[in-house]
């Protein structure tokens, strides 16, 4: 495995606040989804990859060098912040003209860079206007612009689709995978759970400045076997229903609606089988019925539930 | 966002490995060299070096003609005299000018960064903290002595032109000249945008800045004023960052007219000491807040 960026025992903590705890991961080529809700630490993990901040304790390296001061590292790495950045009274294109300077390019070399990141980014027709004049999404796509200048192999993204339309996000979206299969790294952290299942099927659960997990979703899926499954069926008859199932053994709850019930379950293939073959049989009028909690968002409660005491 | 299979190709430019903040120079000297009132400042402050220029003109062309109607007048009249003293006075009266345009300029240097939060995206770029503080201060100290040194030098050439008897080796009795305006001018010009870049990087805003280091000043001032009519002793007005520098305007031009102390009764060291050390004070709160930045 091709690993771009490695952690070990990373810790950073501000005053009595820790905001990562002890995160040790092995990050590979491709988009990653860096996944946690606001406060989660995934803005913290990004400034220590780009050696914005320094370790607490632990380290970081990226292509297998320290970022902190290494301008070797720095110059492969892109970076995309969450807040605005911008010098307001200057045109999207002279921002970027510097910023492409300080990565290091020459006059006419850094314009050719800033044409191309910014045609990338749709922002052509616009470029010479003042910043100020533009629009949340277009200030985001200048931010993403920025971040392509100097075409790294790693790309930063920290919450890239704030305040962007829909039409630009579904760009933004192809971009990101495009960038994912010309062999970049892009981590992709958000705290929207569909936005990062529509770029990558990989991701870093991180909570409170723990990773919780690290995979797959299928195979993280994997790893809470046995946490009961929500599974929504719709039905006029619900109460009917319910004495039907309430054999099923591997059910745990049921809540009730007017047209439909949930019911828990361990182990949810089981009551499927169930649901279908007692339902044929007992002629029961059934519309539809789906695992409610297949995205990513109860793969994240799940997490949460089993390694955060209740209560908290 | 269209996507495009050949954008990304390898990087096609070179390094900076030194003078990095070269680039930070530059683009502080653009941003504010486009702003209307930078400008207007700027006219203002180039007003004296015309008036200069008038009068080395007028005085060097009626000194070299003896039928020149206004020559008498001209050699009657002491101040209308090109000599080393024109060029301390000129720095000294463009003082104020300088002081504004550098509050304009420097007050906003670190501190609006802070506020666009752009230190994030800075640092994550191939550039040092030092880079950037370096380049920030140059370019408020460009401006600076773009007001003093730089008409200094331009009406030094006017005098040189405009002397008939001039030979080309004439041009070496100015270097004597040239050294004491440059001196005054760092003397003015660097410990003023030290302290105003220090302050910068200590307030939120640009207004908030130049509040405070106007108050600084009076309030420098005012103590020295009050102690010096206390102690009944005009050296106490030494206190005072700007009579300070005055002074040691004078002692690089051997100039001994003061109107609170006698230059000569004076150390002209320890007076640079105090200068000296107010400035590393300022340079150090500047390290202090961007290093404190750029370590996250």
């Amino acid at each position: 495995m091709d690993i771009q960026i490695e952690t070990r025992e990373l810790s950073k903590w501000f005053g009595e606040v820790v905001a990562l705890n002890n995160v040790s991961v092995q990050i590979p080529s491709g988009v990653i989804g860096l996944l946690g809700p606001n406060g989660a630490g995934k803005s913290t993990f990004i400034k220590l990859a780009l050696g914005l901040y320094r370790p607490s304790r632990g380290e970081i390296r990226i292509l297998g060098e320290k970022p902190r001061n290494n301008f070797h590292t720095l110059q492969k790495v892109g970076y995309c912040p969450e807040m605005d950045h911008f010098v307001e009274e200057v045109s999207g294109y002279e921002f970027l003209y510097w910023l492409a300077r300080y990565s290091g390019y020459k006059p006419k070399v850094a314009k050719k860079q800033v044409e191309r990141a910014v045609e990338r980014v749709s922002m052509t027709e616009r470029m010479y206007d003042p910043i100020a004049t533009y629009s949340k999404g277009m200030r985001q796509r200048i931010k993403i612009a920025q971040a392509l200048l100097h075409d790294p192999e790693i790309l930063f993204l920290d919450e890239p689709m704030n305040g962007l339309d829909p039409t630009a996000r579904e760009e933004l979206f192809e971009l990101v995978i495009s960038l994912g299969n010309e062999g970049k790294t892009v981590i992709f952290s958000s705290h929207v759970l569909h936005e990062v299942e529509r770029v990558t099927d990989t991701v870093i659960l991180i909570y409170n400045g723990r990773v919780l997990a690290f995979g797959k979703i299928r195979e993280i899926r994997d790893l809470i076997k046995n946490h009961p499954r929500t599974i929504v069926i719709e039905t006029l008859e619900p109460k009917k229903v319910y004495q039907i199932l309430s054999v099923d053994e591997n059910i745990t709850t049921v809540n009730f609606d007017t047209q439909s019930l949930t019911v828990h379950t361990l182990d949810p293939m089981q009551t499927f089988k169930y649901i279908n073959e007692v339902f044929l049989d007992e002629k029961v009028p059934i519309y539809s019925f789906r695992c409610a909690d297949e995205d990513l968002q109860s793969v994240f409660q799940y997490l949460i539930s089993t390694h955060i005491p209740r209560g908290l | 966002m269209p996507v495009y299979s050949f954008t990304y190709r390898p990087f096609e430019g070179k390094y900076l490995r030194h003078f990095r903040w070269w680039i930070v120079f530059l683009e502080e000297v653009r941003l504010w060299n486009r702003s209307r009132i930078f400008q207007i400042l700027f006219l203002l402050g180039m007003l004296q070096p015309l008036a200069r220029f008038l009068q080395i003109l007028s005085y060097n062309s009626a000194m070299q003609d003896p039928n020149h109607p206004l020559a008498p007048l001209i050699r009657s009249v002491t101040w209308l005299k090109v000599n080393e003293e024109l060029y301390y006075n000129l720095i000294r009266l463009q003082a104020p000018i300088v002081l504004l345009l550098l509050l304009y300029v420097g007050a906003g240097t670190v501190c609006t960064d802070r506020k666009n939060r752009l230190w994030d995206i800075y640092f994550s770029k191939p550039i040092h903290w030092y880079d950037y503080l370096v380049g920030k201060l140059l370019s408020v100290i460009f401006c600076g002595l773009s007001l003093t040194f730089v008409p200094a030098v331009i009406l030094m050439f006017t005098d040189y032109v405009t002397k008939k008897s001039s030979t080309w080796t004439g041009l070496f009795s100015y270097l004597p000249v040239m050294g004491d305006s440059l001196m005054f001018s760092l003397v003015l010009v660097v410990p003023s945008a030290l302290a105003i870049v220090a302050a910068s990087s200590i307030f939120p805003t640009e207004n908030i800045t130049v509040i405070s280091v106007i108050t600084i000043l009076i309030a420098n001032t005012t103590l020295a004023g009050l102690l010096s009519n206390f102690m009944r002793d005009g050296n106490y007005m030494q206190i005072s960052f700007p009579v300070a520098i005055y002074f040691m305007g004078q002692k690089i031009f051997n100039v001994d007219r003061n109107i609170f102390f006698r230059t000569a009764d004076v150390s002209g060291f320890n007076m640079f000491l105090y200068i000296f050390f107010v400035s590393m004070l300022c340079l150090l709160i500047c390290i202090f807040q961007v290093r404190k930045a750029e370590r996250g």
